[in-house]
């Protein structure tokens, strides 16, 4: 019984997929559950399960294709059986040669020896016969075959370009073969395919780009005092929890902090209304070699330290071996990225279509600063007191990361960005404290 | 290594399985003292016995319907229809018991029966001695249904059929008994049902065939590639199942195909391989899938002037094939 | 009972026991009531199709109870031999499987019209509906048995129509030239649903026609279950090693072809009350009674016991599933 696979609903926002690439072959059997294509939505890749055991007969959209949610995708002959392979090798002439009989001698044959049929005795080809019929020229106006049009899509050929030699002027399989042999020639650039994540992400940060106001605000936060009780604490902490201990939860705490007692950061933009949300779901980007994923802590608010860097160390794996589910990438409120991991000192980030804004932790480097840990002498009426203590101020070389914010400012203005930012900062410095 | 015609391997596949398995046994009209009317069983019954060589009265129907029956206890019967002409009576017997038992008993009888029969015209036979009857066969489920074309394969492939738990069609094009001959392996070798062969490679166009004809298909391609046009020839061996794998790999790489088949062009093989590529092979057609077929006329006539303008020739196929070429 | 007459003991005659005509008496109940059960279930709408044996019972039973005794034979039935069934083991909810198309119905598991496909267990192949099909097979079968080694003889099942069959013919010629071991029971009930005899051959008695095959040919009483039984052990015994019998036994067929048929189109209530005259079942009852071979109790407990029996039986093949779809696609190719 023939099997029609749709596109699943798999999300609650999910009204679309991309099949980035099928995983079995028309004609291949498959196990009922057994995964036949990769699908991408909303930056999550997942596998779209057989759901009967059989055969593929063939399937209904191309890779690569985008199509909505309830889109049939491929057909399944629901069937078991199968038929065995013998094996069989081949030497000499098993093609055989054909003889031809000198004079004819009845249905069973028998008495006059075959003569071998030359490849002379071959005739020219004139009459047609009772069973062939002439072959129609194609229709006047540019006409493409379908395996014309198949090539020109995939290597993103224009068919006008080309001119055809096949019957009737037509542009012919071979005559884009060409065209491309030559362009290959000359090329001076490559075309690299577009991955449905890539694409998925073109759309975001386009979105972004076009609909969000984007403004930008710095904070140099001395992570000096986080560091050392980082280093203090870190064996232990990994030997009780089995996890690392990264300052990714500390500054996520941080941010948590921020974000309770500046709503506006934690908010959405719906032209007639803000909405704050009083929930705290952070999204935590992740490099992956496909491109950025950004899974989603939800609640929070609600982990603590240990927590927070439980679900950090979770998503990443999970991120890193393709098994993030549609959950996993839905609904941040706001957004931490941890550009330092890649050595930036400064990245101005995007905020994400639906969030107030996102926060970068840019790398931790050592600075020469100068201190200001003791209050400068009150200006006394010895002028060699005050200079003194003017030219002798006390240097130290502290941890410093930059934080960068970039925030949707239609939301807030600047001084409730940079409010935030203080708040962050002041947590991060204070860490040590508790 | 000695080269044989497609009769002498024939015989040598059931001497063969005779010798290896005493459940192989032969039933038809002349196969024993006369050793079959095209001698496919000489010398089968000086060395296997009246036991084992049966000819049988002149009755088609009961030679496949006892040969069903043996099969059913659980011989494995090859059973000889003397001319694809006089299979009609059997039709009652192969399709409508034969290829039905196994599924009408959910699996607790099989048949394990091959029942030989020559067919195909070009030897000025007539109405009724140039029949082709392979797509009645072809279109019923429970059957297998094979045509070699040579003797290597049609040596392999009764071998095979012979050792097969379901009921065999085996069709022998009469004309190919004697005037093909080919390298025929002395040991023993069988080859898989279900397996179509590349004859001859190519990357321009394809051209699928079965028979005597894929003979001529042959010819037609080494005429055209000493032209510059690269023919690809597909021996499809087994009619059903058909080698979609082998088909559709072959024309999804050339784009263009031809079909060609001395049957009947209505509803022939070649209609369902041609629905096949339609349907499977869409997006890599370069030209209209074209067909080269025995015209709908009720077989060979017998005046060579007749024969001649039914047969697909190799001129008429290298014509069809420049045809094709040049769309 | 007019026709009934007393011949002594005819059953020890022809080599029955008294335990033998309780159990056959108390299958033919069993025949008789699941004959009726099922033309009740079709007029329900539950199976959709009937195939009556009433009045075909003693000839059956007769040749199946001697096969049976016999030990080495295997069955080729046709379409309306229930109560060989019966008598060879297939049970009561396994009939009521087969005629409501259920799962775990032995012959085709729900594909076939009922009773139809092969029970191996019960040495049964019966492969399809088209008349006389199945003659050429029974005959190659038993000459594959020979061929094999072994003993066996085959019974081969058909009514008066199937004789005007080709395949009828050239089984029966084939059969003949090489002495194979088979025993041919024609069933001949005198219609072809509403198609008389003398429409169907131009001769009196099938057996007749064996005679032009070289082997023997005899008519028997089929609501005679002694004349049945006695003849074919006599018949297997012969077909083993002498080759082919036919026996025609003339029966008569007491219902409709089948429940699709109204045999009151082309049958007088006349003649079917004379046939009614015939019915096995009240033959052997009658023998039994007279013969003192059955009280009144014993009688009416084997009524009880069947009626238990059909009722159990058709609870239980009504709660069965029936077969999956994705059974489908099974056993189209043995692999």
């Amino acid at each position: 019984m023939r099997v029609t696979v749709e596109l699943p609903q798999v999300g609650e926002s999910v009204v679309e997929g991309i099949v980035a690439r099928w995983l079995k072959e028309p004609g291949e059997l498959v196990q009922m559950y057994e995964p036949v294509a990769e699908i991408v939505t909303d930056k999550v890749t997942m596998e779209l399960p057989s759901p009967v055991s059989g055969r593929i007969l063939r399937f209904l959209v191309e890779e690569g294709a985008k199509v909505p949610v309830g889109t049939p995708l491929l057909e399944i002959e629901a069937l078991s059986g199968s038929e065995s392979e013998l094996a069989g090798d081949q030497e000499g002439d098993r093609v055989g040669r054909l003889f031809e009989e000198e004079r004819p001698v009845g249905p069973t044959g028998g008495g006059a020896l075959p003569e071998e049929v030359g490849e002379t005795a071959v005739k020219g080809a004139e009459d047609k016969g009772a069973s062939g019929e002439g072959a129609a020229a194609p229709v006047e106006k540019p006409w493409y075959s379908p395996a014309v049009r198949r090539l020109a899509r995939e290597h993103g050929i224009d068919l006008r370009t080309i001119s055809g030699t096949g019957l009737g002027g037509r542009v012919t399989k071979e005559d884009v073969l060409a065209a491309l042999a030559q362009r290959g020639v000359q090329a001076e650039e490559e075309h690299v395919k577009v991955t449905p994540i890539r694409r998925l992400i073109a759309e975001n940060m386009q979105r972004s780009a076009r609909e969000i106001p984007q403004a930008w605000a710095m904070v140099e936060v001395d992570v000096t005092g986080l560091v050392l009780y980082r280093e203090r604490i870190k064996e232990e902490f990994q030997k009780r929890e089995g996890v690392k201990l990264t300052y990714l939860p500390f500054v996520l705490q941080a941010v948590i902090e921020g974000l309770k007692r500046h709503p506006h950061l934690n908010a959405r933009w719906a032209e007639e209304h803000i909405v704050l949300r009083r929930r705290i779901h952070l999204g935590i980007a992740v490099a992956t070699e496909q491109g950025l994923l950004v899974p989603v802590i939800r609640d929070a608010d609600q982990l603590s330290l240990t927590g927070l860097a439980r679900a950090v160390h979770e998503l990443t794996q999970r991120a890193r071996q393709h098994r993030l589910t549609v959950e996993d990438v839905q609904g941040a409120t706001f957004t931490v990225n941890n550009t330092g991991a890649l050595g930036v000192v400064l990245s101005r980030p995007l905020v994400p279509p639906g969030q107030a804004g996102i926060l970068t932790m840019e790398a931790i480097t050592q600075r020469v600063v100068i201190s200001t840990d003791r209050a400068p002498h009150a200006l006394s009426t010895d002028v060699e007191e005050s200079l003194s203590s003017l030219v002798a101020p006390t240097l130290s070389v502290r941890y410093c990361m930059n934080m960068c914010l970039s925030f949707d400012h239609r939301i807030l203005d600047g001084a409730e960005a940079a409010a935030f930012l203080r708040t962050v900062k002041h947590q991060l410095e204070t860490v040590a404290h508790e | 290594m000695g080269e044989k015609s497609v009769i002498e391997a024939i015989r040598e596949a059931m001497r063969e399985e005779m010798q290896r398995d005493e459940r192989v046994i032969v039933l038809g009209e002349d196969v024993g003292a006369r050793g079959g009317v095209f001698l496919a069983t000489q010398g089968f019954l000086e060395e296997f016995g009246e036991a084992r060589v049966i000819d049988t009265p002149l009755a088609e129907a009961s030679i496949v319907g006892i040969a069903v029956g043996a099969a059913l206890k659980g011989l494995r019967p090859i059973a000889e229809i003397q001319f694809a002409d006089f299979a009609w009576p059997a039709f009652n017997q192969l399709l409508g018991e034969a290829a039905r038992a196994c599924y009408g008993s959910f699996g607790h009888v099989r048949v394990p029966l091959v029942v030989r029969i020559p067919y195909g015209g070009g030897i000025r036979g007539g109405l009724y001695h140039s029949q082709n009857v392979e797509a009645y066969f072809f279109h019923t489920p429970g059957i297998k249904v094979v045509a070699p074309a040579t003797p290597y394969d049609a040596k392999g492939l009764l071998k095979a059929a012979i050792r097969d738990d379901n009921p065999v069609v085996f069709l022998e094009h009469k004309k190919t008994y004697r005037l093909v001959r080919g390298d025929v392996p002395e040991e023993d070798y069988i080859l898989p049902l279900g397996k179509a062969e590349v004859k001859h490679e190519g990357s321009q166009i394809t051209v699928i065939s079965y028979g005597l004809v894929m003979h001529y298909c042959l010819q037609a391609a080494r005429k055209l590639t000493s032209e510059g046009i690269s023919v690809e020839v597909v021996d499809l061996r087994t009619l059903r199942p058909v080698d979609r794998e082998t088909v559709l790999g072959s024309v999804r790489k050339t784009g263009k195909v031809l079909i060609v088949h001395e049957d009947n062009r209505t509803g022939g093989v070649g209609a369902e391989i041609a629905a096949i590529l339609a349907e499977e092979a869409f997006e890599y057609l370069d030209a209209p899938i074209r067909r080269l077929c025995g015209p709908d006329i009720p077989t060979m006539p017998f005046a060579p002037t007749l024969e001649e303008a039914y047969m697909p020739t190799t001129e008429k196929i290298v014509a069809a094939l420049r045809e094709l070429a040049a769309y | 009972m007019d026709e009934v007459i007393a011949l002594g003991r005819r059953h020890e005659a022809a080599g029955l026991t008294h335990e033998d005509l309780l159990s056959l008496y108390a299958t033919m109940v069993l025949v008789r009531a699941l004959d009726e059960l099922i033309l009740v279930l079709n007029r329900q709408g539950k199976a959709p199709i009937g195939i009556p044996c009433r009045g075909h019972e003693a000839a059956q039973m007769g040749s199946a109870w001697a096969a049976l005794k016999d030990g080495q034979c295997f069955f080729f039935p046709y379409y309306r031999d229930l109560a060989l069934k019966i008598t060879v083991g297939v049970s009561a909810h396994e009939v009521l499987l087969s005629f409501l198309g259920k799962a775990g119905d032995p012959f085709s598991n729900g594909r076939q019209f009922p009773l139809q496909g092969a029970d191996l267990r019960r040495r049964i192949i019966q492969l399809s509906n088209v008349v006389a099909a199945g003659l050429p097979q029974a005959v190659g079968y038993a000459w594959a048995c020979r061929y094999l080694g072994e003993k066996t003889v085959v019974l081969a099942y058909f009514g008066d129509g199937a004789t005007s069959e080709g395949e009828c013919h050239e089984a029966m010629n084939f059969a003949g030239i090489h002495r194979v071991p088979i025993v041919f029971f024609c069933e001949n009930n005198g219609y072809a649903i509403s198609v008389p005899q003398r429409k169907q051959m131009a001769i009196e008695n099938v057996a007749d026609r064996a005679a032009a095959y070289g082997f023997p040919g005899i008519v028997v009483d089929g609501t005679d279950l002694f004349e049945v039984y006695e003849a074919t052990r006599r018949a297997i015994e012969h077909a083993r090693v002498n080759g082919p019998v036919l026996i025609e036994a003339k029966v008569e067929r007491l219902s409709p072809h089948t429940t699709d048929d109204d045999d009151r189109r082309y049958r007088s209530r006349e003649d079917l009350e004379q046939a009614r005259r015939r019915d096995p079942l009240q033959r052997l009852r009658q023998y039994l009674l007279q013969e003192g071979l059955l009280t009144a109790e014993q009688e009416a407990a084997i009524w009880e016991r069947v009626r238990r029996q059909v009722e159990e039986a058709t609870r239980q093949a009504e709660e069965a599933p029936y077969p999956s779809a994705t059974t489908l696609w099974e056993h189209v190719y043995a692999s």
